[in-house]
C-alpha cells in the first residue's frame, strides 16, 4: 500500500529525513515508533502529500501521492494537532469533508453518532474538549472511507473506554475493507495490541522494520542463576544488548533466535534458566540502546 | 464532491466565502451607502426641503453623474480591503496545523489556489456588484427614462474603475501572500511593497543631497515612481474629470485616465498568475517564516539592511548636523549593518545572529563602497553643468539682490539663449569655486551677502538637470572680478529685462487696476511732527489718476530710476531707495476649471527711489507727498529722533477721505 523509497528531507540545514525506506502492506496495522525527532511526523507529513521530499520517492498505491488528488482522496489523516476551521462544528466539517472525499459517507456519518455519544455534532469543536475533539475526528475521518488512515498520536486524549471503543472500530474497518492504518505513537503497549507490523525510526531512518512477532522472535529476554558466584564469560558472537543483576540472578538482553539462544545458554549450567516474554517498549528500549538513545542511569 | 476540473473547487470556494462572511457583509455595506443609499438620500432629501420630482431628479442625475468621485474612497477601500481579504483567505499558509491539514486534502494546489483567490475577490467584486445594482434600480426607478443612459454610465464606469482597482490590489496581497509564512508580515510586506519605490528613490536622493553639493534634495516623483507606486498611479488616473464649455455647462465626464486603472487591472491577472507559480513551489513547512521563498531570503536580507542603512543613516546623519563625507558614510554603513542583522533575526527567528557576521560584513562593504562613490563622486554628479546649446530651455529661481519688493526674487522659466547662458554661467561659477562657497555658506563675515540659486534644465535630448544652491556667498571685493560668482550675479541683476519680467507690469495691465497705497513713510502734522505710518492708502484720487501713477512708475522703470536691483545691501542700495514701498492692487478675471468667472487680486510692490522723478512729482501733486506725509529714508541721519517717538507710540493708518 505504502512504498517510501529512500526519502530524505532537510529542513534549514537539518537532516529530518536521512534516506528513509519502508513499506506497508495493504490492510495491515502499521506502527511507527521512534524518539522524539526521529521524523515520524515528518514521514507521515510525506506520506500524506503535504511535504514535498527532498529526493526519493514516497507511493501510495503504486502512485506518487504528492499533489495528487486521486491518491489523497483514498486517505484520511488525523494529525497529532488537529485543525478545524474556527467556530465550525463536527457536522460543518462533515459538510466540507463530503464535498472533498468522493467516498465520504453520509449513511456512516449518521451510524457512527451511537459511536461517539458524547460529541455534540452542531457544537463549535473548539468549545469540546480534547479528547472530544479527536473523537470528532475519528467520526469524519471514518466516514471518509479511506483505504489509508494515517494517525498521529491517534488516541492521546481518550479516555480507557473510548481507546478501545476506537480501535475497536478501526480494527473493524481493517477486517471489513482492508484497511490499511499507519499510525504513530509513543504508547507502545498500546500499539503492541493492535499493530501486525513495526517500524523503529532513528535519526531519520528506520532501524527496523518487522511484523511484530518477527520482531519479538528475534530478540530474546533471558533469567540465568549460576552456581559460582561470579557469572561465566559468554562468548563475544551471542549478541547481548543488556545485562542486568539482581542479587544472583542475571537478566540478560540478548539478540537471536531464542531457542538457540537458550540452548547455547543451558551450556553453562545455570541453576536457574528462563526465557521471558519481551514487550515492544522493552525492544524499543534495547534496539534503540544501541543508537546510542538508551536509558541512562542519572544521578541527581 | 470535487470539482470536475482540478482548478477549481467549489466546496472550498464556498466554504471560504461562508467562514469570512463579515467581512464582504461590512465591505457590501460600505457600498451600499456610497450608491443607492447615497442616491437615494439625494433624492429624497430634494423632496423632504420642498422641492418638486423635477428638482429632486435634476440633483439626483447631478449626484448620479458625479458618483465616480467615489474612486478615491474606493482606493482606500482597495488598498485597505484587499489586503484583509488576501490574509484572510490564504491564512492558511501561515499555521502549521493548517497548513498541514488543507494541503493534506485531495485537491492539488492549483484547485486551493484558484479557490481561494476567486473566494477573496469575491469578497470585493460581489458586494460592488450589488451596490452597482441596487444603485442601477434607483436610477431606473427615480431619473426619467431620458437620463437613464448618462447616469447609467457614470455607474458603470464607477463600478469598472472599482472593479480594476480592487483585482489590482486583491491580486498583489495574493501575492505577496505567497512570499510569507507569517500573517503579520503580510500587511508589512504589503505596505513596504507599495511604496517601495518610492521610498527607495526617496532614501537615495536624501543620501544623495547629504553628499552631492547642489543636488536638488529629497523628492520622489517622475513616470518611473509614478507607475510603480500603485496608490500614487491609480489615485491620479481614478480622478473623475468633467468638461466644461465657456458658459459653464457640462459637456462630458470621464476618468483622468481609465488606461493606466485597465492596466492595472491586467497587472492584477499577471500578478495572481506569478503569485500561483510561487505557490506550487512553496514549501509547506515554511508557515511561521517571515519570508517562505529561500531564493527570496538574500534579496529580504539585503534590502532591509539598505533601506535601513539609508533611512536610519540620513537620519542620524542629520540630526547631529553631519555634513562631512566621513561621518556620514560611517551612520550609512553601520546602520546597513544593524538592518542585516535586524533582517537575519526575523529570517532565523533569534536574537543569536552575530554568527552571520559574513552577510553584515558583505553589507558593510556595499555600503562603503556606495558612499565612497557618493564621496569621491565617481559619475561626476556635482560637477554636472550642461552646454548652453544643449539647453532648450530652464527654469530659474534667483535671489534679484535688494530691495525687499516684487522682484527680491525671480522665479519662471527662462528660454532666451543668451539669458540661458548667463544661467549656466553663473552655474559653472557656482561649481568651479564649490570649495569656497560650500565653506563659507554656513556663517557671515563682514564684506559677503548671500543669493539662492535654483535651476531645473530642459536639454534638448529631453532630459531633465535640476540644482539647487542655497545660499552661495558673494564678494563686494569681486563685484568687478570677471567670470566670478559676484559678477556673474550682477549680470543678472542688471538685466532690466528679466527685473522687469519678475515685476510683472505687462501681466498686471491685463487686469483692473483697481487702488494703490504706500507703506513705512513718515505723517506729517500741521505741528510739524511726524509719526510713522506703516500703510497709507491713496485714496481720493480718480481712476484716471491712478493710472496715471501706475505709468509714471513704468516710464521711470524704462529709464532705470526705479526697479535697479542691488546685490549688497551697502551705502549705494540706501543712498539709492527708500524705505517706502509702493503698491498697486489688480482685479483679474479668468474663466475657473468649470467655465465660471473667477475673480482674484494681484498686487505688484516696487520700492521708491529719490530718483524716480515722475513717480515722486505725480505723488506730491495727487497725493501731496511732502504735505501730509514724507517717504522714509534708510540714511540713519535723517531718522527721527528716538526721543521724540517713543516706540510704545501706536502706529496710525490714515485713510484720506475725498478731502485729503
Amino acid at each position: 500500500m505504502i512504498q517510501v523509497n529512500n526519502v530524505t528531507k532537510t529542513f534549514e540545514g537539518f537532516k529530518a529525513l536521512d534516506g528513509l525506506t519502508m513499506k506497508v502492506e495493504r490492510g495491515s496495522i502499521y506502527g511507527l515508533v521512534g524518539p522524539n525527532g526521529a521524523g515520524k511526523s515528518t514521514i507521515l507529513r510525506h506520506i500524506t502529500g503535504v511535504y514535498r521530499p527532498d529526493s526519493g520517492s514516497v507511493l501510495v498505491d503504486g502512485q506518487s501521492v504528492y499533489e495528487n488528488p486521486a491518491v489523497k482522496a483514498k486517505i484520511a489523516v488525523i494529525p497529532d494537532e488537529l485543525y478545524y476551521f474556527a467556530s465550525a462544528s463536527t457536522r460543518d466539517m462533515m459538510k466540507f469533508y463530503r464535498g472533498l472525499y468522493p467516498r465520504f459517507d453520509d449513511k456512516r456519518y449518521q451510524a457512527l453518532k451511537e459511536a461517539f455519544p458524547e460529541v455534540d455534532e452542531k457544537q463549535p469543536i473548539r468549545r469540546l474538549s480534547k479528547g472530544m475533539q479527536k473523537q470528532s475526528a475519528f467520526w469524519l475521518a471514518l466516514c471518509c472511507e479511506p483505504d489509508l488512515l494515517v494517525l498521529d498520536e491517534p488516541v492521546d486524549g481518550l479516555d480507557p473506554v473510548m481507546r478501545r471503543q476506537v480501535w475497536s472500530l478501526l480494527m473493524g474497518d481493517v477486517a471489513q475493507r482492508g484497511t490499511t492504518v499507519l499510525v504513530s505513537s509513543h504508547n507502545l503497549r498500546e500499539l503492541e495490541d493492535v499493530c501486525d507490523h513495526v517500524g523503529i525510526l532513528s535519526h531519520g531512518k528506520v532501524l527496523l522494520e518487522r511484523s511484530l512477532t518477527d520482531l519479538q522472535d528475534n530478540i530474546v529476554k533471558l533469567q540465568a542463576a549460576f552456581a559460582q558466584a561470579e557469572p561465566p564469560q559468554l562468548p563475544r558472537d551471542m549478541n547481548i544488548l543488556h545485562t542486568s543483576q539482581v542479587g544472583r540472578v542475571y537478566t540478560y538482553i540478548v539478540r537471536g533466535n531464542p531457542a538457540e539462544i537458550k540452548s547455547r545458554m543451558a551450556a553453562y549450567s545455570p541453576i536457574l534458566l528462563e526465557v521471558l516474554p519481551l514487550s515492544l517498549e522493552e525492544i524499543f528500549i534495547y534496539e534503540l540502546g544501541g543508537e546510542d538513545y538508551g536509558v541512562r542511569d542519572i544521578i541527581l | 464532491m470535487g470539482s470536475a476540473t482540478s482548478f477549481f473547487n467549489s466546496t472550498l470556494y464556498r466554504k471560504t466565502m461562508a467562514r469570512f462572511w463579515p467581512l464582504w457583509a461590512l465591505y457590501g455595506v460600505i457600498w451600499v451607502f456610497a450608491v443607492p443609499l447615497n442616491l437615494m438620500n439625494c433624492y429624497f432629501n430634494a423632496l423632504r426641503w420642498g422641492q418638486g420630482v423635477p428638482q429632486a431628479q435634476a440633483e439626483l442625475l447631478d449626484r448620479a453623474l458625479e458618483l465616480p468621485d467615489v474612486l478615491m474612497v474606493g482606493l482606500f477601500l482597495s488598498v485597505v480591503c484587499g489586503v484583509l481579504a488576501a490574509m484572510a483567505v490564504f491564512g492558511y499558509l501561515y499555521n502549521n496545523r493548517a497548513a498541514c491539514t488543507m494541503h493534506a486534502l485531495p485537491v492539488r494546489r492549483e484547485a486551493l489556489f484558484w479557490s481561494n483567490y476567486l473566494a477573496g475577490l469575491s469578497f470585493l467584486l460581489l458586494p460592488q456588484l450589488a451596490a452597482a445594482l441596487m444603485g442601477a434600480a434607483v436610477e431606473l426607478a427615480l431619473l426619467s427614462p431620458s437620463e437613464w443612459g448618462q447616469a447609467l454610465s457614470a455607474l458603470g464606469t464607477l463600478f469598472l474603475a472599482q472593479s480594476g482597482t480592487a483585482l489590482f490590489f486583491f491580486s498583489f496581497a495574493a501575492f505577496c501572500a505567497m512570499f510569507t509564512g507569517h500573517l503579520l508580515a503580510l500587511p508589512a510586506f504589503y505596505g513596504i511593497l507599495n511604496g517601495l519605490v518610492i521610498s527607495v528613490y526617496f532614501l537615495v536622493t536624501s543620501l544623495m543631497d547629504l553628499f552631492f553639493f547642489g543636488y536638488p534634495g529629497m523628492r520622489a516623483d517622475g513616470p518611473l515612481v509614478r507607475y510603480l507606486t500603485p496608490v500614487y498611479a491609480l489615485g491620479e488616473a481614478g480622478q473623475w474629470q468633467t468638461a466644461y464649455s465657456d458658459s459653464g455647462e457640462a459637456l462630458s465626464r470621464s476618468l483622468e485616465s481609465p488606461g493606466t486603472v485597465a492596466a492595472y487591472a491586467a497587472a492584477g491577472v499577471v500578478l495572481a498568475v506569478l503569485a500561483l507559480l510561487v505557490y506550487q513551489r512553496r514549501h509547506v513547512e515554511s508557515a511561521g517564516d517571515v519570508v517562505a521563498v529561500p531564493l527570496v531570503r538574500p534579496l529580504f536580507r539585503y534590502g532591509v539592511a539598505f533601506c535601513v542603512g539609508l533611512s536610519f543613516g540620513v537620519c542620524t546623519a542629520a540630526f547631529f548636523n553631519w555634513t562631512e563625507a566621513l561621518p556620514m558614510s560611517l551612520c550609512v554603513i553601520l546602520w546597513g549593518v544593524v538592518g542585516c542583522f535586524a533582517a537575519e533575526m526575523l529570517l532565523k527567528k533569534s536574537f543569536r545572529v552575530l554568527k552571520y557576521w559574513k552577510h553584515a560584513l558583505a553589507v558593510a562593504a556595499a555600503m562603503t563602497l556606495l558612499c565612497a562613490a557618493f564621496a569621491m563622486d565617481w559619475f561626476g554628479i556635482e560637477n554636472k553643468v550642461p552646454d548652453a546649446g544643449a539647453v532648450s530651455s530652464l527654469t530659474l529661481d534667483l535671489d534679484m539682490g535688494y530691495p525687499y519688493d516684487k522682484a527680491r526674487s525671480y522665479s519662471g522659466e527662462v528660454t532666451d539663449p543668451d539669458q540661458i547662458r548667463k544661467v549656466v554661467d553663473l552655474h559653472r561659477a557656482i561649481v568651479q569655486d564649490k570649495d569656497r562657497v560650500d565653506q563659507n555658506s554656513d556663517g557671515y563675515q563682514s564684506g559677503e551677502d548671500y543669493i539662492y540659486f535654483g535651476v531645473t534644465y530642459t536639454l534638448t535630448s529631453g532630459a531633465t538637470l535640476e540644482r539647487r544652491y542655497y545660499s552661495v556667498p558673494v564678494y563686494q571685493d569681486e563685484r568687478d572680478l570677471e567670470g566670478s560668482i559676484t559678477w556673474q550675479a550682477q549680470q543678472f541683476i542688471q538685466d532690466r529685462e528679466l527685473v522687469e519680467d519678475q515685476y510683472g507690469f505687462d501681466q498686471c495691465e491685463e487686469g483692473r487696476l483697481v487702488e494703490a497705497y504706500l507703506t513705512d513713510l513718515y505723517q506729517l502734522h500741521e505741528n510739524g511732527t511726524r509719526l510713522e505710518q506703516s500703510i497709507r492708502y491713496l485714496d481720493g484720487i480718480t481712476g484716471e489718476e491712478l493710472e496715471d501713477l501706475w505709468q509714471a512708475v513704468r516710464a521711470d522703470f524704462r529709464d532705470g530710476t526705479i526697479g535697479v536691483r542691488y546685490l549688497f545691501e551697502d551705502q549705494e542700495r540706501m543712498d539709492n531707495t527708500y524705505r517706502t514701498d509702493l503698491t498697486f492692487s489688480f482685479e483679474m478675471t479668468s474663466l475657473g476649471v468649470r467655465g465660471q468667472t473667477v475673480v482674484r487680486g494681484r498686487e505688484l510692490t516696487i520700492t521708491l527711489t529719490p530718483n524716480a522723478q515722475r513717480t515722486l512729482a505725480w505723488m506730491e501733486e495727487f497725493s501731496g507727498l511732502g504735505e501730509r506725509y514724507e517717504l522714509r529714508p534708510h540714511t540713519p541721519s535723517e531718522e527721527p529722533e528716538e526721543e521724540e517717538f517713543p516706540l510704545d507710540m501706536p502706529m496710525t493708518v490714515e485713510v484720506l477721505g475725498p478731502e485729503g
